[in-house]
């Protein structure tokens, strides 16, 4: 039994590594920097949080001739502060923050000129962003909060080919259109009236997802861009200098209680290709 | 090298550009901008205004003046005492380096507690989980004691529950020959639903709605959602169903209540004691711009006959007081009238 299944992934390699060869060009990248985060989430303060965390970020590239399938997901953790300084029996006023994000997009190349390209297309994406501020000390005195959406975006790609200092640009753009919101709370009144209640003896992770709501972006907004320099190094490997800005707002109730996060990243990667570049 | 400056150099102007484009502004931090934002929270957020029949526009123009930007700390947690405390809300609590704000909703009122249980409960060993919850035998009779401290406990990780509350069934088990059981809920004040309506299930015989909730979900004062009913539900093991005497005080607030009005819906189940403290605002902390903290209550809470309970207390079937001559005397009067309860049964 053992044999059959070791066989089964052998000819399932041997078929994606033969079509590998005839891809046009993929690559990997692991990409690390700083990502400055800013949010404002009326739920629990009407302060700004900021904070500066080191993510680490990987994407895949599986670029064909016409078609570009791009995976990308990034993690960071830190904790936030805002401007108050005044403290109350050493209250910390700190916000604890985690960010996880994992994209799919298939975007196909629409015009093409000898030094440029573009891309439209979409992208599935999921993100989560997880919040506990420390309010006053003890746990009675965290305000806790997640926000979480699982997104179809129209996405779009410029590349162009500059022969100074880097080799390419690329610019990438996308606005989800349709989102299936989450909400840590017990009641979502800002994508719909209906409510869910947590039956806690049912678990937690399923009830929450049944609670969620597809939205329209009248009700979740974001905006996701990334503008990523790239120089060749050999035939295989190369650099890669990206800034990343992400923003969205939604509101946890209709007019009330309004959250909004901005994320600006400047990252480092390396890339390995996996078919030979020409330099 | 100049081309790659020039474009840190726009980057970091447009990180620091847009975050007020995109983020708003933030309110100052001296003492007249605390004061309008701690009105402006209430405004938006507090969900007992109409039921509680206070003009907020009235208290902002009683006490604007008396705040400036030059006031001092003091002046300024002065006036928002005076605030906190005129809107009898057990859940609106002011944290400052000055001392904790909060409205006393049980003074003046007897205590109604317990008092030399040794008289009439048989001491029993200790067990892991007594810091929340303790059981004994009464004395002369076939009835369980059930003295529920807190129901206090958060969840590990993603779970709401403390497990620790799980013990109950241990506790069923032991009182599950018993002729009746009592349950102590004096001076608990409340805690974690979860951990409240893992206990009620061990009564339970079939799902029923016990509470009915409204949450502020709009900037206006009379934007509210529509009633959200809770129900609950047979769990556990084993369930008692047979006579349930549940004792309760002023004391008994939030998430005790909760359990109270759980309980009340069972047919098996009386009340005995004196009318709980009314609190069903399912608080939220919030901070100030010049870091004090404050909690205030975003929903209110009705009973499942719709009786609204915010600030009147659920009241007993048997209500009970413990005068001070009984005091005196060390006669715990509610618990011997729960006894007296049973015993006719």
């Amino acid at each position: 039994m053992k044999y059959k299944k070791l066989l089964v992934f052998f000819f399932l390699g041997i078929a994606f590594f033969s079509n590998a060869q005839n891809m046009y060009k993929h690559n990997f990248t692991i990409y690390t920097g700083f990502a400055n985060h800013k949010i404002k989430d009326e739920t629990i303060s009407p302060m700004i949080y900021r904070g500066t965390a080191m993510p680490f970020c990987l994407e895949l590239n599986l670029k064909y001739k016409h078609y570009i399938h791009r995976l990308y997901s990034s993690f960071d953790r830190l904790e936030l502060l805002s401007d108050i300084s005044n403290s109350y029996r050493d209250n910390p006023h700190t916000l604890s923050n985690i960010n996880f994000q994992l994209d799919y997009s298939i975007e196909r190349n629409i015009i093409h000129t000898s030094t440029s390209n573009h891309y439209f297309g979409l992208k599935i994406s999921s993100f989560v962003n997880y919040r506990n501020l420390e309010i006053t000390k003890g746990a009675s005195g965290m305000a806790m909060t997640v926000d979480h959406a699982n997104s179809l975006s129209i996405a779009y790609t410029f590349t162009y080919n500059i022969p100074i200092v880097f080799d390419k640009l690329e610019f990438h753009l996308s606005t989800p259109f349709v989102s299936y919101i989450l909400l840590e709370d017990t009641y979502n009144a800002n994508v719909n009236e209906d409510f869910y209640n947590i039956d806690p003896s049912e678990g937690v992770l399923g009830p929450i997802y049944k609670g969620g709501s597809f939205v329209t972006i009248n009700k979740f907004f974001q905006i996701a861009s990334n503008v990523v320099l790239t120089k060749q190094l050999n035939s295989r490997f190369s650099t890669k200098l990206s800034y990343q800005f992400n923003y969205y707002s939604f509101n946890k109730y209709e007019n009330l209680l309004k959250v909004k996060s901005l994320n600006n990243s400047l990252l480092f990667g390396i890339t390995y290709n996996f078919t030979k570049n020409e330099k | 090298m100049k081309n790659k400056l020039l474009l840190l150099f726009s980057v970091s102007l447009f990180i620091v550009g847009c975050e007020k484009l995109f983020l708003g502004d933030e309110p100052g931090d001296n003492p007249k901008d605390v004061f309008n934002q701690f009105w402006k929270d209430f405004d938006m957020y507090y969900a007992h205004f109409q039921i509680k029949n206070i003009d907020w526009d009235s208290v902002y123009s009683e006490y604007n003046t008396k705040i400036t930007p030059s006031s001092t700390d003091l002046e300024l947690y002065s006036v928002l005492e005076d605030i906190v405390l005129s809107l009898e809300d057990s859940h609106v609590n002011l944290y400052t380096p000055f001392g904790y704000a909060s409205y006393d909703y049980y003074a003046g009122s007897p205590s109604n507690t317990r008092i030399n249980l040794t008289n009439y409960i048989v001491p029993g060993a200790s067990h892991a989980n007594i810091e929340i919850m303790e059981y004994r035998n009464v004395q002369d009779n076939n009835f369980g004691y059930l003295l529920l401290k807190t129901f206090a406990g958060l969840g590990e990780g993603i779970e709401f529950h403390d497990k620790r509350y799980f013990y109950i069934d241990h506790i069923i088990d032991e009182f599950y020959n018993k002729d009746g059981i009592i349950i102590d809920l004096r001076d608990n004040g409340g805690g974690n639903s979860a951990n409240a309506e893992i206990v009620a299930s061990r009564f339970f015989d079939k799902r029923r709605l016990y509470y009915k909730q409204k949450y502020k979900d709009g900037p206006n004062e009379n934007d509210f959602s529509d009633w959200i009913e809770y129900y609950n539900e047979p769990d556990g093991s084993k369930q008692y169903h047979k006579p349930v005497v549940v004792l309760t005080n002023k004391r008994c607030l939030s998430t005790t209540e909760l359990f109270v009005s759980a309980m009340a819906t069972l047919p098996h189940v009386t009340i005995i004691g004196d009318t709980t403290g009314g609190g069903s605002g399912n608080p939220v902390f919030r901070e100030l711009p010049n870091g004090w903290s404050m909690r205030l209550s975003t929903s209110y809470s009705a009973l499942s006959d719709g009786f609204i309970y915010e600030g009147k207390g659920i009241p007993p079937d048997i209500p009970i007081w413990i005068s001070t001559e009984d005091s005196i005397n060390g006669r715990d009067v509610i618990l011997e009238r729960a006894i007296e309860f049973l015993n006719n049964k």
